[in-house]
């Protein structure tokens, strides 16, 4: 068994956080976890990626066109990540929309999404009715645990998110997450 | 008990556990969360950790660790090695007593690095072993072993790792801490330590020799097939991948030792028709082995760079593809739809912003050589304010010909952190050689880029302790150069000063001081937000290119991510953006 998720989106959105939850949830179950990462220059307002890959497998990135879950933070950053995903794999879609500094329009994103099983939220709006933008990453965990297929339940996800982060934001991220395992329902 | 460790904090674990005494580094991506991880734990455990002004210095630091005795680290991304290179070569002829671990983290690919280049080469030149872990387990357990070895040989040793061994989190099996206790001495030793020609000489041949007895046993085999491939390092995963996924009969050879080879690798050609090297980069391992079958009598076919590509990092996608063209097979190339790139840009807030501003208005014909680090994101549009970017330390080298050889004003730009590591020696030769330009040190009090790391002009050490501050304007106005400090964001003032300095035509040193606007201190304002009076001139958005302001039915709109700098307000000629009430 093996499965392989693509997380996407924009610096400073969480992605990192939100890999880091469900690779500490899998690690719990004693599955196999690699999980590679963008540090530094890639930063900073620009594109990040993060691979998490659970089971019988070798390096940390995700072969192209193999991987079981494609998550986008971001509208655009979803579909620069979807030559890894495979026919008939899942895309979790945040539908909010950050134009980067260096474009005058925001790209119109018309592409046939029919190969995949496609769940599309405004988690940014779900996050901003909670009254924080930044758990906009923990809405974006909830609805990947109820829409994929994850080898860790709702449960140890909620577990791994207590141990990882800080106790005075537990309440609100688990909030989020339930709003965002809502927005699928 | 198993932990989820990233490449780099399983070092920082391997070093703890192998009972290190010193750990040096200066900061750079990928190899800062290893004395970052450190830098946070050395007291607990009675480890000297210190940040270093730049990589030969770290090195030197961490050598006389080696040479007292003591377990011995020193950590820097590959380009760190080129600043560390005349002193890491002397310390392969000296010799260590103490185990003493090089790490070179290299960056293929360049995901944060100016220049693509392979650290194995280093190996070999200074002729000290180089050995590569895969995962995050085996970058904790190779480093407890390069300590070994390094005892073992009295030589440094090279753990390579890339960006994909450094930031990739895995399981790894967390072990018991060796207590060592060790007492540091140095006993004199001239015809060692004194690399005299004479001397050095003698420790030549001394080095060759040790290198004949290195036998280093980290390598190992596995499959079937008339086909050989050998996997250096970080190619060893995506190998394993390939031969899984085209169902391949093949032995892999999984190559840890990438200097001195294995003899095993002989013996691995001589049962094989043909071998493909798979390596990241330069053929080096190939070229080795082709050596060797040539010297040994082997008639196996070898083939490396034919199929693997030479240039960036290598992938499944890759080495799958290579494998396909190698049994003659359509390669397979995954559809990327056509997204537009979204670069890093400088934050919403950065103070370096209004610097490079200021410096356009205040010359706007001017050339503007630049530096490494975050500022070097002036170089994307609409800012456009960065010319040139070497390495660490060129801005001013670079301006100091420059000014000399082309009738346009020089402002080059170079960050505090950067200032210190090899900024300073360059200046000494402005001063000196009477060159005429205008230093702009870029002054946000920390190294901001590859993780906020303290330096000699914040006032902090490694070990956390308060120490005094090493001014730049002390040290320019110490070599006779006028020198004025400014806060960036107050716009007019900059610019003045900034003026002031390109005519005097002499040279100049201009600190535009402002914390970085993640350090805690940093002066935040309140958000800011454009009034009806926009006239939608767009000379907010055409001239500062901040994420916080966008441009929506012909006006300017701040978003959520202004942090109320200010700089806006103060350049809108129709006075159109005020503090959000």
């Amino acid at each position: 068994m093996k499965y392989d998720i693509v997380l996407g989106g924009v610096g400073g959105q969480g992605i990192l956080l939100a890999s880091e939850i469900i690779a500490e949830a899998a690690l719990k179950k004693k599955y196999k976890v690699m999980m590679a990462e963008t540090h530094g220059m890639a930063q900073r307002g620009g594109s990040v990626v993060s691979h998490v890959r659970l089971g019988d497998i070798y390096g940390a990135l995700v072969p192209e066109g193999q991987g079981e879950l494609v998550v986008g933070f971001e509208h655009m950053e979803a579909f620069r990540q979807l030559k890894f995903l495979k026919k008939g794999g899942k895309i979790v879609m945040n539908t909010h929309q950050i134009k980067p500094v260096t474009l005058d329009t925001y790209p119109a994103l018309d592409y046939d999404l029919t190969d995949y099983d496609v769940l599309q939220l405004n988690a940014t709006q779900l996050a901003l009715d909670l009254g924080n933008v930044i758990v906009m990453n923990m809405v974006m965990l909830g609805a990947v645990s109820e829409f994929a297929d994850l080898p860790v339940s709702e449960q140890e996800l909620k577990e791994a998110l207590k141990g990882i982060i800080p106790p005075q934001f537990v309440e609100i991220d688990l909030k989020a997450f339930e709003q965002g395992a809502k927005a699928v329902q | 008990m198993k932990q989820l460790l990233m490449g780099n904090e399983a070092i920082a674990r391997g070093a703890v556990e192998a009972g290190v005494d010193v750990v040096t580094a200066y900061p750079g991506t990928p190899s800062s969360e290893i004395p970052m991880t450190i830098s946070k734990i050395a007291k607990k455990y009675g480890i000297y950790f210190e940040w270093s002004t730049n990589e030969k210095v770290a090195y030197e630091v961490a050598f006389a660790g080696a040479i007292t005795g003591l377990r011995s680290m020193v950590t820097m991304k590959h380009v760190g090695l080129n600043v560390a290179a005349d002193a890491f070569m002397a310390s392969a002829f000296v010799g260590v007593d103490g185990g003493f671990v090089v790490v070179s983290a290299d960056d293929p690919s360049m995901h944060s690095s100016q220049n693509e280049q392979d650290n194995r080469h280093y190996a070999r030149l200074a002729n000290v072993p180089c050995i590569e872990p895969v995962s995050p387990q085996e970058a904790k357990d190779f480093t407890i072993k390069a300590f070994e070895l390094s005892e073992e040989y009295n030589l440094p040793i090279i753990l390579r790792t890339t960006t994909r061994v450094n930031h990739t989190r895995g399981d790894v099996d967390i072990g018991e801490i060796l207590k060592l206790e060790r007492t540091p001495k140095f006993e004199k030793n001239a015809k060692r330590f004194v690399t005299v020609p004479a001397n050095a000489r003698v420790l030549r041949k001394k080095l060759l020799e040790k290198m004949e007895t290195v036998k280093i046993d980290l390598d190992s085999t596995e499959g079937d097939g008339s086909l050989g491939i050998i996997a250096s390092g970080i190619a060893y995963n995506y190998v394993k991948e390939t031969v899984s996924l085209l169902e391949l009969e093949a032995e892999i050879y999984k190559l840890a030792v990438t200097h001195p080879l294995s003899q095993q690798v002989t013996e691995f050609l001589r049962r094989h028709d043909e071998v493909i090297v798979v390596e990241e980069l330069e053929p080096i391992v190939e070229c080795e082995v082709r050596a060797l079958a040539q010297k040994e009598g082997i008639p196996v076919k070898i083939y490396g760079k034919e199929y693997i590509p030479r240039a960036y990092e290598l992938n499944t996608t890759r080495v799958l593809n290579a494998f396909r063209k190698y049994k003659g097979l359509p390669e397979e190339v995954p559809e990327e739809l056509p997204i537009p790139v979204r670069p890093p840009v400088l934050c919403p807030g950065c103070p370096h912003r209004a610097t490079f501003y200021a410096m356009k208005k205040a010359a706007p014909k001017g050339i503007y050589p630049s530096d490494i680090g975050c500022y070097t994101l002036g170089l994307v549009p609409p800012i456009s304010a960065v010319d040139t970017c070497f390495c660490m330390g060129a801005s001013i080298g670079f301006s100091c010909g420059l000014a000399e050889f082309v009738p346009e004003k020089v402002l080059c730009t170079i960050g505090d952190s950067t200032f210190m590591h090899t900024g300073l020696p360059a200046l000494v030769d402005a001063v000196y050689n009477q060159h005429k330009f205008v230093v702009v040190i870029l002054d946000n009090e920390t190294t901001a880029m590859t993780g906020h790391q303290p330096h000699p002009g914040t006032g902090v050490t490694g070990m956390g302790e308060k120490v005094p501050k090493v001014y730049p304007e002390k040290l320019a106005e110490a070599m006779g150069i006028n020198a004025e400090v400014v806060d960036p964001h107050d716009v007019d003032l900059t610019v003045k000063v900034l003026k002031e300095a390109v005519n005097a035509d002499e040279l100049r040193v201009v600190i535009a001081r402002r914390k970085c606007i993640f350090l805690e201190g940093a002066e935040l304002g309140t958000p800011y937000t454009v009034t009806d009076q926009c006239t939608g001139c767009q000379l907010c958005v055409n001239t500062l290119g901040c994420p916080a302001i966008e441009f929506i039915d012909g006006k300017a709109v701040i978003n959520e991510l202004c942090t109320g700098c200010g700089v806006c307000a103060q350049i809108c000629p129709a006075s159109a953006i005020e503090v959000v009430e």
